[in-house]
């Protein structure tokens, strides 16, 4: 599944030369941020909350009108504790860092320019890179390979403030989104019995040049 | 018709009433607040009451007329001012202001600013003045900037004066003709100290002082030129720009009514900064236990402005600036402290109990904590393997809290820690400033050394507590994907080899930018060929083989002491020169036959 979602999103990237005409505005920018749920259902007891904070952006290339490829990274930690190997005891301070970086491929369902609501939906091969630093002891680091699915609803802010928006146009900007966006995760190694996937709810800006 | 009530009218005249009287609180509160405003605020850096942490947080919190003193340490920049305010350190030489990236550490965009007491270190820019006028930059210390120290744009009536320039690209630069006085600094190994003054340029340059720049452009009026005696201005842990009294930037000036030698730069002037540094290389020792002695020596501080030293003295506590008792050696860089100076014998005393003994695991390490003893001056610890009764740690420490590492996971440790008594001084060398005799020098580390005034120690109540140390186990339990080769040759992570070689790494290569060029190289390319070394028996033994020479190199870099290294070093040239000859003398052999 992750080596197919990683050829089809890499074609799309190749596309993009050819198809490039096909799209008045072709490069886009999103910057977000949210919260990831994890999948694991024990991520409360070692880090107090089951959610943590993640911020990212990403960069598009609108390959025709309804398709779009892109790359992108996130960053997101979480701090808590361990347990302590032959106990079982909670302790230990642990900090987890990931840096999950992603090429997608998404459908969007927009028919004119100045469609004021676009639905998408996507998917993407990830690549989720870690950290963990662990109070006494060797930091740990490494990368989880995983898929991605993502739902979004992208707002056009141009109608909102015509003024900025056309004071956006000088600095190339033809259209800012406002972006909703629901993404489930799947990044594991079963035979280490580890799990980074997770549904992640963000809230961003999206900006077409 | 009903008559209007009267009340309307009423109402209307407190209205009236109540609008000029509120006119008139709210103009009495306007002055307030412009009396308010008016009274400059002194604002301390860091002040944790007031959430203030850093640079940044005071000028957000600045009024105009305002003072930000900053405490030693470091800062980062960039900054910016843009309010009439006066930014000052409370030690020069260590209130140091370090770059943030390319952008001027300082940015001045606004008018009647001063900057004093700092020191820049590095980067690219010190400060730049920007379209501001009468800002005054004085008695800083400006060192290694790569561009300019102070860029001065489009502003008139700067006064940069007593400021030490050292080895910068430019020291200042300025535009002809705007009024700006440089004057009394000393300006030192830079490539360009000044720009040169045009004809009709109205800037002044004035008694400044020039040694070893390559070029010193407009000298001005009265320029000395010659050494400046610095102290030592190449130690990059602490540059000392203090000057020493052979120094040749100073000058008559008949206008002082203080000295008539006025030296320029930094540590010159009527009002420099005059807090010496931290005495340096204080050692002491006991002379007699009784009648009771000690002697302490320290290495002099050679600048003009050190007046001498008082030698601090605390029976059986750590030396504070609440410690009041004290011996002033006059500028002499040795004393011996006897009971006149009023040393005491110290009296026996039996300390308690300890009580509340906790102990926290962690991964090879047993935290203690403890309340404190009364009368205990320190505390005995030792952690016994129960399993292995010759695996013992000791520690000794002076307050309530330790922590014993190096232990062996998954092993039981009974641990005691016993209180005791032992008298002992607490020694700490201040020198102060020869202008006042009361502006001392720091105290930091290395500045108090303690003095056992006996050996015998006075055993309190020990407690005991027993703990098991373990590894901790993160959650998710993420594999480290370090040393993919060696842990797939060895078979497992946690092997002895692939920790030589991870010791290796992180001492010889992590430590510079080629060795992590190579570690990120190396991480990028080897899980493939892990992956097929990890599937093969043949291979595994082959790739092992292949790592024993660098793991001999590791092993011999990391884990042997350096005698041991040079004995091995040692054993190699023998064997590699007796080879040597072997060879030599089979050759010979072979052609006499």
């Amino acid at each position: 599944m992750g080596n197919n979602v990683k050829a089809l999103c890499l074609a799309l990237l190749l596309l993009v030369p050819v198809f490039a005409w096909s799209a008045e505005s072709n490069v886009s920018a999103v910057i977000q941020g949210g919260v990831t749920m994890p999948d694991d259902d024990q991520w409360k007891t070692f880090y107090g909350d089951d959610n943590y904070s993640h911020a990212g952006m990403t960069l598009g290339w609108r390959v025709m009108r309804f398709f779009e490829a892109g790359l992108g990274i996130i960053y997101a930690s979480d701090s808590g504790v361990g347990q302590f190997s032959v106990s079982g005891q909670a302790g230990g301070k642990v900090l987890l860092e990931t840096y999950p970086t992603t090429l997608y491929g998404l459908v969007r369902l927009q028919f004119t320019e100045t469609q004021w609501l676009v639905p998408y939906l996507g998917i993407g091969y990830d690549k989720v890179y870690y950290k963990l630093a662990i109070q006494d002891q060797e930091r740990r680091k490494g990368s989880l390979e995983g898929t991605h699915v993502r739902f979004g609803l992208q707002l056009l802010m141009d109608n909102i403030d015509k003024n900025a928006a056309a004071g956006l146009h000088d600095f190339g900007i033809e259209h800012v989104y406002f972006v909703l966006e629901s993404t489930q995760r799947e990044a594991k190694d079963d035979g280490a019995g580890v799990d980074l996937g997770g549904t992640l709810y963000s809230a961003g800006f999206l900006f077409q040049f | 018709m009903f008559p209007a009530p009267r009340y309307p009218a009423l109402l209307q005249q407190a209205n009236t009433k109540s609008l000029i009287f509120m006119v008139k609180m709210l103009g009495f509160l306007a002055l307030l607040g412009l009396g308010q405003s008016a009274v400059a605020a002194t604002i301390q850096v860091p002040d944790e009451d007031n959430h203030i942490t850093t640079i940044a947080d005071a000028l957000a919190e600045a009024n105009d007329n305002d003072d930000i003193v900053l405490a030693p340490g470091e800062y980062k920049g960039p900054l910016v001012i843009d309010k009439k305010i006066t930014l000052r350190g409370s030690e020069t030489a260590r209130t140091v202001i370090k770059a943030g990236g390319d952008q001027p550490m300082l940015s001045i965009h606004a008018n009647d600013v001063t900057i004093r007491y700092l020191t820049f270190d590095g980067g690219e820019t010190a400060i730049d003045q920007t379209d501001s006028i009468r800002v005054t930059i004085e008695y800083n210390i400006f060192v290694d900037q790569n561009s300019a120290s102070i860029d001065v744009i489009g502003s008139s009536d700067a006064q940069i004066q007593y400021n030490t320039f050292y080895s910068n690209t430019n020291a200042v630069l300025l535009e002809s003709d705007q009024s700006n006085l440089v004057e009394r600094n000393i300006f030192a190994r830079n490539d360009v100290a000044l720009p040169a003054l045009i004809a009709g340029d109205s800037n002044s340059f004035d008694f400044n002082c020039y040694f070893n720049n390559s070029q010193d452009g407009g000298k001005g009026e009265n320029a000395a030129s010659g050494n400046p005696m610095f102290i030592d201005p190449g130690n990059t842990a602490q540059r000392d720009f203090h000057i020493q009294e052979t120094s040749a930037c100073k000058s008559e000036d008949p206008g002082d009514t203080v000295d008539t030698s006025i030296y320029f730069g930094t540590y010159g002037g009527n009002t420099p900064d005059l807090v010496p540094l931290p005495a340096q290389g204080v050692g002491a020792s006991l002379q007699s236990a009784d009648p009771l002695a000690m002697d302490v020596q320290w290495q002099e501080n050679l600048s003009y402005l050190v007046g001498g030293y008082r030698v601090y003295f605390s029976l059986n506590t750590a030396v504070d600036d609440a410690t009041t008792d004290f011996k002033d050696a006059g500028d002499a860089s040795t004393v011996t402290l006897v009971e006149a100076d009023g040393l005491t014998k110290p009296v026996a005393a039996q300390p308690g109990a300890v009580t509340k003994l906790s102990a926290l695991i962690s991964n090879q390490r047993i935290r203690l904590s403890w309340a404190a003893v009364d009368q205990a001056t320190g505390y005995d610890i030792v952690a016994t393997n129960t399993a292995n009764a010759d695996e013992v740690h000791t520690l000794s420490v002076t307050n309530a809290s330790a922590t014993i590492s190096g232990l062996t996971n998954d092993q039981t440790y009974s641990v005691s820690v016993t209180p005791y008594y032992q008298a002992s001084y607490y020694i700490a060398v201040r020198a102060y400033d020869s202008v006042n005799k009361t502006q001392l020098s720091a105290l930091v580390d290395g500045v108090e050394k303690r003095i056992i005034i006996n050996d015998a120690k006075t055993l309190g109540t020990a407690a005991a507590v027993e703990a098991t140390p373990q590894a901790i186990q993160p959650y998710p339990d993420l594999p480290n994907e370090g040393c993919y080769i060696a842990t797939a040759a060895y078979g497992f992570y946690s092997a002895p080899q692939v920790q030589v070689l991870r010791d290796f790494r992180d001492q010889y290569l992590l430590t510079n930018s080629w060795g992590r060029a190579l570690v990120a190289w190396y991480y990028r390319t080897s899980p493939p060929w892990a992956a097929v070394v990890k599937e093969h028996a043949g291979l595994r033994a082959a790739t092992r083989i292949a790592l024993l020479p660098l793991l001999g190199v590791a092993y011999y870099l990391t884990h042997l002491q350096p005698w041991q290294q040079v004995l091995v070093l040692m054993l190699l040239w023998f064997t590699l020169s007796g080879f040597v000859r072997l060879l030599g003398r089979i050759r010979l052999g072979s052609h006499g036959e």
